[in-house]
């Protein structure tokens, strides 16, 4: 910072000199001279980069890999509707240089974590304020600033919460505390009991990518997809036998190879197709729920139809264990629905707030599957949820609602039903204004004293509790030292339990590595007493046959890789500069109920609490495990693109990253994985927005 | 001690990762499943409108504990015939010589690139092969010859 430059009298729309008179001689000519990063051109952004360059910072660039959607326009109110399409980026900067034409702006579309934007880049600026709206690229960002000795600004809304932040060397970094966990339902809650909208919305998506989406054994609800011609069979024989049935000796007679004569008796049946029998309802067009190629949409409709609403709802009347407490579920003959309903109701607009009814979700839901088996078949097999996707949303609303139907859950409407698919949190434009603004005083500060961030706070944006005397809405901190046992900021160590027989490096390296710890281009060092190896390294600079071995070492498991218990990995990061040490334990058959890449537990020293309670963890407390599972995996977006509302505006996350620990049928796992879910502050209904925000509320207190 | 040594080290694979000069490769030795930090295998191309062109020479570099305050061994394997190279293949440079120009601060990269200038610029005071050396004195049409005949040798 050069204050040889001659500072003009007026920065933006701010005197130069009550810069100074406020802040301290010199500051005006600092923020005059700065090289000033923006992240993000979205909500908090647009409010952003307004402050900054009427405040006098002189030199922003902007970053921003999105386009313009007309839900935006609302409250990112450097777009007008004309921009819709184009670079968020470019046009705020574009709108920028029409209002403060002394501002030299530059947008760049782009994605942070590229590695073009690497550690030179972020030096090459005095403060980065991050208006991000994932905790990917926050905590990438965060890296990048640490390693590049460059203030971070941080900043978060959602609601009528939200807060900044400051982050440098020595001070608590956006990795030294535990990130809000992800939502995890039940595997049971999901696909057997579940008791609000949310849980059927989950259902209806997974439903969705079980029909159209790629193959994926992973799926929840794959059991629909196997055994539907048998179970159909097992449906119509053997209702008496079955009574006394607990639900695992139903789900295993359910996979036993029954040798059936008929053609249903195929284990892989992939579309295989019968002729002979196309009258008959649950006749095995195919043996999958799965849309097969060549299909009658027609026919394929009434068949998912059965399949979902008949079939498998009175398998799951038979699981009298599960009713003794709450009604079974009913049978609704979604393929007999009247379609009475006219033209229009059949093309819902997806902003309708009212309710639907079950007889309208039933024709909505048969529409649905017929139009996308008939004018998307090139797309069907590799369909997957997009929350903006009419045609997706569509059939979630519908299936979510049949499904509530039959499990007595409120029906909703399409636009609170979006709300639930899209993880969408309602944000407030007067909060995104007020964060804006705070990042803006963080900046000055930094600036005031030279680029430290002594005087720097945290502060917390929350709306005044009900009945409170004082009602503010302000709540500053100071700054926090760092967490000595950050792997980030601080050289802490990390431990990764798991079986080292049967847990292949690629779960490492997918799982523990990339979304757990974030590293976003690993390289695995291995150090097992004089044995040193690496096992892993991806991105550039490497020769062919390295990357062969790699992607052969991928598949090995941790053992043939000479992993030993006690061993140590080095795990650096190629555009992150991070390198911190994760030991090694074995744990023969941990976690095998599990899906394959869920069994490891991995026990930051980031955390005190983890640590403390490692020692006195009961047996049966297998919620704990799921807290462990959900050890900081990215999950709370904040502040995306927007849906229109009247009068909030809405932001709806990048993706519904909900995570449904599998819980087998382990019931007693289950009841307590249903309060764990139900404690950790989520909740189906979207309506209750005041709601939403209290949670949000206590979830900052339960992380601060 | 062996943390500054493989620290570095690491940080000088990223690095070259990330950027280094055309042609050359540089990489930690792979053996049995077993890698060796310590030990990286390079290739060093002849520079372009020298008699060295179109040649690609291979190089073993052995870092010990001691590194970066020591710097490498640096062997050409096989062994090249050049005046500052030793018959056993150890490059005799100032920039690597412990009690001459080394610094700490000299990456692998840099290391190699003078390594490359050396073949074409050989320093006469400070002979290592007596044949090279004695050729490139007497007879330099013989002695670039001898050159030619190796640059076609390793082709790479």
């Amino acid at each position: 910072m050069v204050s040889a430059v001659e500072v003009p009298s007026t920065l933006g729309f701010t005197s130069a000199a009550s810069l100074d008179a406020v802040y301290g001689d010199g500051t005006a000519a600092r923020v005059h001279s700065s090289r000033i990063l923006v992240v993000g051109a979205g909500g908090v952004g647009c409010e952003l980069v307004k402050n900054l360059a009427s405040t006098g910072f002189s030199h922003i660039t902007l970053i921003d890999l999105d386009t313009i959607d007309v839900s935006n326009l609302n409250r990112q109110f450097l777009f007008r509707k004309h921009h819709v399409g184009k670079s968020k980026a470019v046009e705020a900067a574009a709108t920028i240089t029409a209002m403060v034409p002394s501002t030299e702006i530059e947008g760049i579309v782009g994605n942070i974590k590229d590695t073009k934007f690497g550690i030179s880049f972020f030096k090459s600026f005095n403060i980065v304020c991050c208006a991000l709206d994932n905790l990917e690229a926050r905590r990438h960002v965060n890296r990048m600033c640490l390693a590049a000795d460059v203030p971070m600004i941080e900043s978060g809304s959602t609601g009528y919460v939200g807060q900044t932040s400051v982050v440098a060397k020595g001070f608590e970094c956006y990795d030294c505390t535990t990130r809000p966990q992800p939502k995890s339902y039940a595997v049971c809650t999901i696909r057997s009991t579940p008791e609000k909208p949310v849980h059927c919305v989950v259902w209806a998506k997974f439903l969705y990518e079980l029909i159209f989406g790629p193959d994926d054994d992973g799926n929840v609800l794959k059991d629909l997809d196997m055994d539907t011609g048998r179970a159909a069979n097992e449906a119509s024989a053997s209702i008496p036998d079955t009574e006394k049935t607990g639900p695992k000796e139903d789900a295993k007679k359910g996979k036993e190879p029954v040798k059936a004569p008929q053609a249903n008796g195929h284990e892989n049946g992939h579309s295989e197709q019968s002729t002979e029998n196309n009258g008959t309802v649950i006749a095995p067009k195919s043996k999958r729920v799965r849309y097969a190629e060549g299909e009658d949409p027609e026919e394929f409709a009434k068949r998912v139809c059965e399949l979902v609403f008949v079939t498998d709802i009175e398998k799951q009347r038979k699981m009298t264990e599960l009713w003794q407490e709450r009604a079974p579920p009913l049978v609704y003959d979604v393929g007999g629905v009247v379609d009475n309903l006219s033209e229009e109701f059949k093309q819902p607009n997806l902003s309708d707030q009212t309710s639907w009814t079950k007889e309208k979700s039933a024709v909505v839901f048969r529409e649905t599957l017929k139009h996308i088996a008939s004018h998307r078949k090139e797309e069907v097999g590799n369909l997957t949820f997009d929350k903006d996707d009419k045609d997706a949303l569509m059939f979630v609303c519908a299936a979510s609602n049949l499904r509530s139907h039959a499990y007595g859950v409120p029906l909703q409407s399409p636009f609170a039903v979006k709300g639930i698919a899209g993880n969408i949190v309602h944000a407030i434009a007067t909060t995104n204004a007020v964060v804006g603004g705070l990042i803006v005083q963080e900046a000055l500060k930094v600036m005031a004293n030279n680029g430290d961030v002594r005087d720097c706070l945290t502060t917390f944006v929350s709306k005044a509790p009900v009945g409170a005397r004082v009602m503010k809405i302000l709540y500053p901190e100071q700054l926090r030292k760092k967490n000595e046992k950050c792997f980030v900021c601080s050289k802490g160590h990390l431990q990764l339990i798991l079986d080292l027989e049967k847990t292949k490096l690629r779960t490492v390296v997918n799982t523990v590595l990339q979304k757990r710890m974030c590293v976003l281009q690993p390289t695995v060092n291995l150090t097992a007493g004089e044995y040193h190896n690496t096992l892993y390294e991806c991105g550039v600079g490497l020769e062919a046959d390295e990357i062969e071995e790699y992607e052969q070492n991928l598949e090995k498991s941790l053992q043939e890789l000479r992993v030993t218990d006690g061993s140590e990995l080095v795990v650096s990061d190629l555009a992150q500069n991070l390198s911190c040490t994760v030991h090694v334990s074995h744990a023969s058959g941990l976690y095998e109920d599990k899906a394959e890449w869920e069994r490891f537990r991995l026990e930051g020293k980031i955390q005190e609490a983890e640590v403390d309670t490692n020692g006195v963890r009961s047996e049966d407390d297998s919620t704990e495990d799921v807290d462990d599972e959900c050890l900081e995996v990215p999950v709370q977006e904040m502040e995306g693109s927007c849906a229109a509302a009247p009068n909030t505006s809405v932001a709806i996350a990048d993706e519904a990253n909900v995570t449904v620990t599998a819980e087998g049928e382990d019931r007693g796992g289950k009841k307590r994985s249903l309060d764990h879910a139900e404690n950790g502050r989520l909740d189906g209904e979207p309506e209750s927005k005041k709601m939403r925000g209290e949670e949000r509320e206590s979830m900052e207190a339960e992380n601060r | 001690m062996s943390g500054i040594a493989r620290g570095r080290l690491t940080e000088e694979r990223k690095q070259w990762r990330l950027d280094h000069p055309v042609g050359f490769y540089a990489r930690p030795e792979k053996k049995d499943g077993q890698s060796n930090l310590m030990k990286w295998e390079c290739g060093i191309p002849g520079k372009d409108q020298t008699l060295w062109q179109g040649g690609l020479y291979k190089l073993v570099l052995e870092f010990t504990e001691d590194y970066p305050s020591r710097p490498p061994k640096c062997r050409f394997d096989p062994p090249l015939f050049h005046p500052n190279v030793y018959p056993s293949g150890t490059v005799c440079l100032s920039i690597i010589d412990a009690d001459k120009a080394w610094r700490p601060s000299i990456t692998v990269k840099q290391i190699l690139l003078g390594i490359q200038d050396l073949l074409d610029t050989p320093n006469a005071q400070d002979p290592a092969n007596a044949e090279a050396h004695a050729l490139f004195m007497k007879s330099k049409p013989a002695y670039n010859d001898r050159v030619k005949q190796i640059a076609a040798q390793y082709t790479s």
